[in-house]
């Protein structure tokens, strides 16, 4: 009770007791106001005092500040007395000691002036010195170096990258460094280069190109080359140019070429065997007087059988999404359908593993340009991985929707989620989860990869959460227009006008 | 348009207020509510069956309004029936916040333009960038459509808000409402009522709706230490000093709510953006003005209606008031009944954000913290 109300009480009553019964939840109510009165009371004395105080230090440092400022205009028009004379007339020259006085300024005015001289001079060689031992640097250094102004101008060039272009340094400076190093992708020399250098002096960061960039020389032969941008400051942090670093990557490319060629080939090669064991086997299991025990043996080469096979074609795709040789052929298609089909599909293992699909899309979505093989592909990949790592009973839910301009369209499950530790790599060629890899179930490694070049080519991205125990959710987004689908913008305009809503 | 009321306390059941057989008409029934009786099913179910046609949009709220009534831990419902009033409606989940000028965008993009003349908008309150998601409906509405609405709540406890349309409510949840035809007429009006106080501070570092210093100084520590004992009530105390924002190049100032606290990042989260480089200045209450403030709202809200009554009300009201006025809490609801007068249907709730225009000759609208914002529907 309220100290203030309990006091009242007492003087009304004589004793709090002997409030009258039925009134006491009637004090109850008066006594929060009370405390809540204190309370406001309280906090806006506290906030009175604090805000006058910290008004009175502003007061004191304004204070302070035009002290300070009064000085300093005092020390000015103390100087500025001491200047006028000589900016007026003769008029002031009235007596010999000032005469004498005029001509021994004038003297320490001239050795001052001497002295900043000698000054510059010394700065001017130090300058040119370090200019100099820049300069050696920059040539000796081993991979072409160029470095442009605000203007894409190109300010200098080493010799290495005088080599690199087939231009020499004097034919180049000043120029636009897309004149004298043009850039085109391996895969796709025809669409643009990206703008990374001018990216570079926007952001300020350093920026490293993808590879399978070639370099166009002065005499058209190509170059394979990597290259990385950085940004230059001056000492106060503002950008005043970029410097490029270009390598020549022939070998490197020419080994990344070989190593894929050989996958490429090793891959088909063994593709007719496994093929030909696989019509052997199934042929043996067609056989009806095989005994119990060789038929069990014949089913686990089946197995092995099957899983040699799914991992080789795999391998295949990797290799042409490394070599760029994947086909596209966009087609307008309905990617719900595709999205149904691979649900599907996938139901007789779902069923095995006692796991429901649960498919919400969205009737909004609409037909897009995209080839319908490649985008099953990605479906089933993450479906699947929805499906096979989850848990007895689990749940995997597809849900598709139209959000602004992308389709956004998530695969959840509740399986055995990815570590922390393994978040990182999990779109990486070849890369398991430690846990994937002790579960029951196979897997090259190769389908996340898979997923996120495709997804990458056609502009879209995938991200993921997960929570190792819980579950995982992939987040698949694709532009309605897709890149590389022939056709700069593609929408087929649904028969009616998007109704209202998508209720859940 | 008609309107029936009922509500729903522990101690006494569901009780009817005003009936009009709206059973098999209403097309629209605005529930708000306590979090965990909104999230039972078995209310859900029970409203359903007591409006089996009409679509539901439900909030969560830190108090509840019905008439002039202020109430707690219970659930207020007012069923419309629009005679000449086609409704439009849409909903989406945002997954995380900075989504929420996306959301706002794809929201708008559902509702048809063609005889648009109002939206209103129940958002989550603790998960969606207030300011995006209105600049991304507003951004995609016709100009001349006005968006009212609000952030709803969680009493004062800043745990879970739910929004529901046509299903039992949950987190994260966006619903808007679209009102269609030359026969509705809409008035919305928004008043705060705090004074600011004390110095200027420029924010020296924030980011979106996060602010970390004021004058290269922890906001958070200036907060701690004029709140003194009630430092320990945070973020719910925090509501008592709003902070009145001023961007550089304007004259009018918005107002921010707290809405948490990170200890470890030294950070306070507010129901708006509050960019770097603009200046602030704590706000008190002021329980006359505060109580005139609701007063004028109504009074601007009014405006559009001319010598005619409104026939609904629908009041959103900040949590920081109910807070600070307390068991007078009701004398603002009173105030706005007095001036739209005995035969407007008012209902409502204490929330964590208004959504409305600054002003009602302007369509542009805002987010609003710590006001009492009105939107009012009447039918010719």
């Amino acid at each position: 009770m309220n100290k203030l109300l309990l006091r009242q009480i007492k003087k009304a009553f004589g004793d709090e007791n002997k409030v009258p019964r039925g009134l006491s939840s009637f004090f109850q109510i008066v006594s929060d106001a009370y405390d809540g009165f204190d309370q406001d009371r309280d906090l806006a004395a506290r906030s009175f005092d604090l805000s006058s105080q910290e008004l009175l230090e502003a007061n004191q440092k304004i204070r302070a500040e035009s002290e300070r400022q009064k000085a300093i205009l005092e020390a000015l028009r103390a100087a500025t007395a001491v200047l006028q004379p000589i900016e007026s007339t003769n008029e002031w020259l009235t007596s010999k000691d000032e005469a004498i006085y005029l001509a021994s300024s004038l003297k320490k005015l001239i050795e001052e002036q001497k002295q900043h001289e000698r000054e510059l001079q010394e700065s001017k060689t130090r300058t040119e010195q370090e200019k100099a031992k820049a300069e050696a640097i920059l040539q000796s250094i081993g991979d072409g170096v160029f470095a442009v102004d605000l203007n894409y101008k190109i300010m200098l060039m080493n010799s290495v990258a005088e080599q690199l272009s087939g231009f020499s340094f004097i034919e180049t400076q000043g120029k636009y460094y897309k004149d004298i190093f043009q850039f085109v992708q391996e895969k796709n020399p025809e669409s643009p280069y990206p703008l990374f250098v001018e990216e570079v002096i926007k952001t300020g960061m350093v920026k490293k190109l993808a590879n399978h960039t070639l370099l166009v020389k002065r005499d058209q032969t190509k170059l394979p080359i990597s290259d990385s941008a950085a940004p230059i400051k001056d000492d106060k942090g503002n950008i005043f140019g970029a410097i490029v670093v270009v390598r020549d990557a022939s070998r490197e490319r020419e080994i990344e070429r070989v190593k894929d060629e050989f996958i490429l080939i090793a891959a088909h090669q063994l593709r007719t065997p496994l093929g030909s064991m696989r019509w052997i086997i199934e042929m043996l299991l067609s056989y009806k007087d095989t005994s119990p025990k060789a038929r069990e043996k014949i089913e686990l080469i089946n197995k092995s059988n099957k899983r040699m096979i799914i991992l080789v074609n795999d391998l295949l795709n990797v290799s042409r999404i490394d070599q760029g040789k994947v086909q596209n052929e966009p087609t307008i298609t309905d990617v719900c359908e595709i999205i149904k089909a691979a649900a599907l599909e996938m139901d007789a293992e779902a069923q095995k593993r006692k796991v429901s699909i649960d498919l919400r899309l969205d009737v909004n979505i609409p037909k897009i340009m995209i080839d319908p093989k490649r985008f099953a592909d990605v479906i089933q990949n993450l479906l699947s991985n929805a499906v096979k790592y989850n848990v007895v009973g689990g749940k995997a839910v597809i849900v598709g929707m139209l959000v602004a301009n992308y389709i956004r369209i998530s695969v959840a499950d509740d399986g055995i989620g990815i570590p922390k530790e393994d978040q990182e790599r999990v779109f990486s060629k070849f890369y398991r989860a430690a846990n994937a890899a002790h579960s029951d179930t196979t897997g090259s490694g190769l389908g996340l990869f898979v997923v996120k070049s495709y997804v990458e080519e056609w502009g879209g991205s995938v991200r993921f959460q997960s929570v190792e125990g819980k579950g995982s959710t992939f987040y698949l987004e694709l532009p309605v227009n897709l890149k590389n689908a022939n056709n700069s913008y593609f929408h087929v305009p649904t028969e009616n006008p998007p109704q209202a809503t998508f209720p859940s | 348009m008609k309107t029936e009321q009922r509500k729903f306390t522990k101690e006494k059941g569901w009780e009817i207020i005003s009936d009009n057989n709206l059973k098999d008409i209403a097309q629209l029934v605005f529930v708000f509510g306590d979090t965990s009786l909104l999230k039972d099913p078995k209310n859900f179910n029970e409203v359903k069956s007591f409006y089996p046609n009409a679509h539901i949009l439900s909030g969560s709220t830190a108090g509840e309004i019905i008439g002039a009534q202020v109430l707690d831990n219970s659930m207020v419902v007012t069923a419309v029936n629009f005679t000449n009033t086609p409704l439009q409606f849409a909903q989406t989940k945002i997954a995380k916040m900075e989504d929420s000028l996306l959301v706002g965008e794809a929201l708008a993009n559902a509702l048809p333009k063609e005889g648009l003349v109002h939206v209103m908008v129940l958002s989550d309150g603790l998960h969606v960038n207030g300011t995006s998601l209105v600049k991304g409906l507003t951004g995609k509405l016709p100009k001349e459509v006005a968006v009212t609405g609000g952030l709803v709540g969680d009493q004062a406890r800043f745990k879970e808000t739910v929004v529901g349309l046509d299903g039992v409510p949950a987190q994260d949840i966006i619903a808007v409402v679209g009102f269609y035809g030359t026969h509705i007429k809409v008035g919305y009006g928004s008043m705060g009522g705090w004074d600011p106080f004390g110095p200027e501070r420029l924010v020296t570092k924030s980011k979106a709706n996060v602010l970390y210093e004021l004058d290269g100084q922890s906001a958070l520590e200036l907060y701690k230490k004029y709140l003194g004992d009630q430092a320990k009530d945070l973020p719910a105390s925090g509501l008592l000093f709003p902070l009145n924002l001023r961007l550089e190049g304007r004259k009018t100032g918005l107002v921010r709510t707290i809405l948490s606290v990170s200890d470890e990042e030294g950070s306070m989260t507010f129901a708006g953006d509050i960019p770097e480089g603009s200046y602030v200045r704590l706000m008190k209450a002021n329980f006359e003005r505060l109580v005139d403030g609701a007063a004028g709202a109504a009074s601007m809200s009014h405006e559009a209606f001319g010598s005619s009554s409104p026939e609904l009300a629908i009041l959103i009201s900040c949590v920081g008031r109910k807070l600070v006025l307390k068991q007078r809490v009701e004398e603002e609801v009173e105030s706005v009944q007095d001036k739209l007068g005995q035969t407007a249907t008012m209902t409502g709730f204490y929330s964590y954000g208004e959504i409305c225009p600054v002003t009602p000759a302007e369509k542009q609208c805002e987010l609003h913290n710590q006001t009492m914002t009105i939107t009012t529907f009447s039918e010719s």
